[in-house]
């Protein structure tokens, strides 16, 4: 039972956020596929976060227990917040990266017309 | 022009692939069927319930009650005349094991059919140390009580340890969830498990 709920859920509030997107705040339509394709970049980051905490967590732990003789169980790694760390994370550091693409691209264009207006013809007897 | 798909979008859609199999499909019932070992009860010279986990207040975890009532539902209808509880001492409070043998003293199971080990930490730890116990009372046949999933490696453990090893599996989670949530829980479970089958064979444990 619990599965058609959750689908329909999703569906209904997906088709919600598509309306209000089109017709209250005027979004494009065609940006959509670009706003999937950063969705997808964003949520890679966070499972390569995710992994990495998963393998440095083990060997820590595994480490730790040869070296020190000291045991931490290793089905610490299997709580859900590591998850939730591991996204936050890779949510924080995309967005960095995407800052740093937005001021390098406002910087190109900034430069791109300040060498259109260097290269445009000046207008005699205007 | 198309644009060019970036690595990190790769790992993304697979990601949401994976989810979406995994929440939607019954794949993980089916390797938990397949991972589980099947329950062969037979009469034993001891029962021996596994640890799971407990908190620091004594409450025992799920999965560490469901073994303990099992363990002492086998003792009650007479498959073996010992008992053995595992779990570790947590903090300053009572071991795991302790807790598990007052409850099952609770439950009219005899003091003197009780025994329990409370250092074992990990499950190859308590393959030799409650090996040990049962060992030094020539006990030969053992009744292993844990999960369905955990029960191909701890089985093993002991059959090493030269006993003859009966399943009596007692699963706190259920391989037949069919809700979103159950799925992705249950192959967490299953994921860790593999992880430690394959920890225990590269180190030579089994």
């Amino acid at each position: 039972m619990t599965e058609p709920i959750v689908v329909i859920l999703a569906g209904v509030t997906s088709f919600a956020a598509l309306w209000i997107g089109s017709q209250w705040l005027r979004f494009r339509p065609g940006d959509l596929a670009a706003a999937l394709g950063k969705t997808l970049e964003c949520l890679g980051m966070m499972l390569v976060f995710f992994a990495a905490n998963a393998a440095v967590g083990l060997a820590a732990i595994i480490g730790g227990r040869s070296l020190t003789g000291a045991f931490v169980s290793t089905y610490v790694m299997s709580d859900a917040a590591i998850l939730g760390i591991s996204f936050l994370q890779g949510l924080l550091f995309f967005c960095w990266r995407e800052t740093k693409a937005g001021r390098r691209n406002r910087r190109l264009r900034a430069s791109r017309s300040e060498r259109k207006a260097a290269q445009a013809p000046i207008r005699e007897g205007g | 022009m198309m644009r060019r798909t970036r690595p990190l979008q790769w790992v993304g859609l697979a990601g949401i692939c994976l989810f979406l199999v995994v929440a939607f499909s019954p794949l993980s019932n089916a390797l938990f069927r397949w991972l589980a070992a099947p329950s062969d009860i037979q009469p034993a010279d001891a029962i021996v319930v596994l640890g799971a986990a407990m908190d620091s207040d004594g409450t025992l975890s799920y999965e560490s009650l469901v073994r303990t009532v099992r363990g002492v539902a086998l003792y009650r209808t007479g498959r073996a005349p010992i008992i053995v509880f595992s779990g570790p001492v947590h903090q300053d409070g009572p071991s795991e094991a302790r807790v598990r043998a007052d409850l099952a003293g609770a439950l009219g199971v005899p003091p003197g059919a009780i025994r329990t080990e409370t250092s074992a930490l990990t499950t190859r730890e308590e393959a030799v140390r409650i090996g040990g116990i049962l060992h030094a009372e020539n006990v030969r046949r053992i009744l292993l009580v844990t999960d369905s999933q955990h029960m191909r490696r701890a089985s093993a453990l002991f059959a090493r340890g030269g006993f003859q090893v009966f399943s009596a599996t007692a699963d706190a989670r259920s391989g037949a969830s069919t809700s979103p949530g159950a799925r992705l829980r249950l192959l967490r479970d299953l994921l860790g498990e593999w992880m430690a089958l394959g920890y225990y064979r590269i180190a030579g444990y089994l």
